[in-house]
């Protein structure tokens, strides 16, 4: 039921060097650790049936994350974006 | 010793002194003035204490009680933050403007009827436009006049409301309404705070003006306007459905923004709008739970979101710009803004150990507990977003992501790291002393955020959405646009509005003049004829020595009269200060 494998194995898009390399190889143990403990550390008064779920924040962090970043991005680039002396020129 | 002593007459007395005294001495006055506010509402009793007479009413300007107490106590502990941060400040003008703000601020909290408050809310309007318009550039002059301009719509609508009600119930008395039995002046009034809680859609003044003012400035007014009016909200609105709804659309709309934006400053406007969505949903829901979970993060908000304020205002004074477009690698010069920020970053976006973990689960669990399952989803989501857009996004954006880009930074003032210090060290001590903090709530308080559960869920949330960005961060990337918001309306109905002054107005001008010219005048020489005659005779040598003294009169007029808006405002509000003064120590 945990979701550790869908980040360990991450698309590196620059090569980053030592120090970098072993601070991301921590951050993503550490929230493999996180989703097992969810395993042992139950919600005691859920408000939702999905809720119980071990890993059910984390999914809904990541989901959440990506998906307002790619929705807010994509108005901004459709209709919500423009140059930013729009308003001085229509006067 | 004494029971009270109203925190506004320190600002009042301060404002005056920056004024007379010399400019490097006066600036240590409103910082002294702030300590002695805290001390005041630190010893003040609580109860109705000082009434005024004024205009034939009983004005009630010193109610206090457990609910003002929570915001009077943080109001002067920003304010002394504040004023310590602009300390390097040469224009006495900001500092005048920052202490009748602040001044206006307390009234309001402290006031008992709805003259007094509103008389307090428009003290607040007028100075917090000065704080906008003294950054002297003419985006922030145009900012300032939108900013006012809307403000005054605000005001009116709650004017109206106020006016209505007494017509109503005989009373400015400010109590809650009942959200049973909902009037249209209840309605007219809360529109009117709605419009300073920047409850969408009419919130996009504070986005549009915010990242407008002065660098101090911003700090004081992302504490005082939104914080103010989520009070009066507490006060007069509380239980209100509307509000739990209006306030989760806020929290999202504001991190939907603030995704997309370039300017550090506006990004973090966006996040008062978001952020105070938490307190008027918590409003709306109206438990006890969620009534303390508002206040509580109401007081922690104006401390970590000044300190926000005060991070980015570093950056705009040390670089000359806030767009994080023009930043980015400035860890290596700017460290420890970088590190306060972080702090405020944290704890706004809710990490165990800071501020925002203790104020904002309570606000979300209790609407959970309360059945208001979605809006609980809702506020998660934006909690998100938070983390998302000020936790990670904007200082990865502005202090690391690329090489230095090498511009010669401004020298920043000790007095702005020390504001910083402080407001950091706060927000890290309500973090792990959350009892200091809900000790002063206006209801017991029964939660306990330092559960296992709390706190995995908070790491968990938090610690993904940091995955979701580490996939989105070339996607991410700020980019230099002006991003459409409801000004876009509020710009089309002054333009309607500069329409018809433009063809009917000036049209049915023209008509009047012609008809005047036409009709109007030969009735009125017939008639001057036969006063001519006796003015010649009599008035002439009495009136002749008052017309060269109106002449006079008029020359003086004419020299004060420049022209600008501004010193109109300025000139205007001095007077009805003046007026009230000489009513207050006449009566």
């Amino acid at each position: 039921m945990s979701h550790e494998p869908e980040h360990t194995h991450d698309q590196p898009a620059q090569p980053p060097q030592g120090g970098a390399k072993g601070l991301k190889k921590l951050m993503f143990v550490s929230l493999g650790v996180l989703v097992l403990l969810n395993v042992l550390i139950q919600v005691p008064h859920p408000h939702f049936d999905l809720e119980k779920l071990p890993g059910f924040w984390a999914l809904f962090g990541l989901i959440v994350a990506v998906v307002l970043g790619k929705l807010a991005k994509g108005a901004a680039h459709t209709f919500l974006g423009k140059d930013e002396d729009y308003y001085e020129k229509r006067g | 010793m004494t029971e009270f002593v109203h925190p506004t007459i320190f600002f009042v007395i301060s404002a005056l002194l920056v004024w007379a005294l010399p400019g490097k001495l006066g600036r240590w006055v409103p910082p002294v003035a702030a300590l002695l506010a805290v001390l005041s509402v630190l010893t003040m009793q609580q109860g109705v204490h000082t009434q005024l007479q004024y205009l034939g009413l009983t004005l009630t300007v010193g109610r206090v009680d457990q609910l003002s107490l929570v915001f009077a106590h943080v109001f002067a502990i920003q304010a002394v933050i504040g004023f310590i941060y602009a300390l390097h400040v040469d224009d006495k003008w900001q500092h005048m403007a920052a202490c009748m703000y602040i001044a206006g601020a307390f009234g309001c909290t402290f006031a008992g009827d709805y003259v007094t408050l509103f008389i307090c809310w428009e003290l607040m309007s007028v100075s917090s436009t000065f704080l906008v318009w003294l950054r002297r550039v003419p985006a922030s002059t145009n900012a300032g006049i939108r900013y006012f301009l809307f403000h005054t719509l605000g005001g009116l609508l709650l004017l109206a409301g106020l006016l209505l009600r007494y017509k109503a119930l005989g009373t400015f008395a400010f109590e809650a309404a009942n959200p049973h039995a909902v009037n249209l002046y209840d309605i007219l009034i809360m529109l009117g705070f709605c419009v300073n809680a920047a409850v969408i859609p009419l919130h996009a003044w504070l986005p549009d003006a915010y990242p407008e003012a002065t660098v101090t400035g911003a700090v004081f007014m992302s504490a005082f306007t939104t914080k103010t009016a989520v009070y009066v909200l507490l006060r007069g609105f509380s239980g209100f459905e509307i509000l739990g709804i209006m306030g989760t659309l806020m929290t999202l709309y504001g991190v939907f923004y603030a995704t997309i934006e370039n300017n550090a400053r506006r990004i973090l406007a966006y996040h008062i709008v978001s952020q105070v969505g938490y307190m008027v949903a918590g409003i709306g829901v109206g438990t006890a739970m969620t009534i303390d979970g508002a206040c509580a993060h109401a007081y922690a908000h104006i401390l970590y979101k000044g300190l926000l304020f005060m991070g980015a205002g570093t950056l705009l004074y040390a670089a000359g710009t806030a767009k994080l477009s023009e930043l980015g690698g400035l860890f290596k010069r700017l460290p420890w803004a970088f590190f306060w920020y972080m702090i405020a970053a944290v704890s706004i976006s809710g990490f165990p150990l800071f501020s925002g973990f203790v104020s904002k689960t309570m606000t979300i669990t209790g609407a959970a507990e309360a059945h208001h399952t979605w809006l609980a989803v809702g506020m998660e989501i934006a909690a998100v977003g938070t983390f998302l857009s000020v936790g990670i996004k904007l200082p990865y954006f502005a202090w690391f992501s690329k090489p230095d880009p090498g511009m010669p930074l401004n020298p920043v003032p000790r007095n702005m790291y020390i504001a910083m210090a402080m407001g950091g060290l706060l927000c890290f001590y309500i973090g792990i002393q959350p009892e200091f903090l809900y000790k002063l709530l206006p209801h017991p308080v029964e939660y306990v955020p330092y559960t296992s559960w709390h706190v995995l869920q908070s790491l968990l949330l938090l610690g993904f959405t940091g995955l979701g960005f580490y996939l989105l961060r070339h996607k991410l990337k700020p980019e230099a646009k002006l991003n459409l918001d409801f000004d876009y309306f509020y710009r089309l109905v002054a333009q309607g509005f500069m329409v018809i002054c433009r063809y009917i107005l000036e049209k049915l001008d023209n008509w009047w003049t012609e008809f005047y010219a036409r009709v109007g005048l030969k009735g009125m020489l017939k008639i001057a004829g036969g006063s001519a005659w006796f003015d010649k005779a009599a008035i002439d040598g009495v009136v002749d020595g008052t017309a060269i003294n109106v002449r006079r009169v008029g020359e003086g007029a004419t020299l004060a009269q420049t022209g600008r808006l501004q010193d109109y405002l300025a000139a205007a509000a001095i007077l009805g200060l003046l007026i009230f003064g000489l009513v207050w120590f006449l009566r």
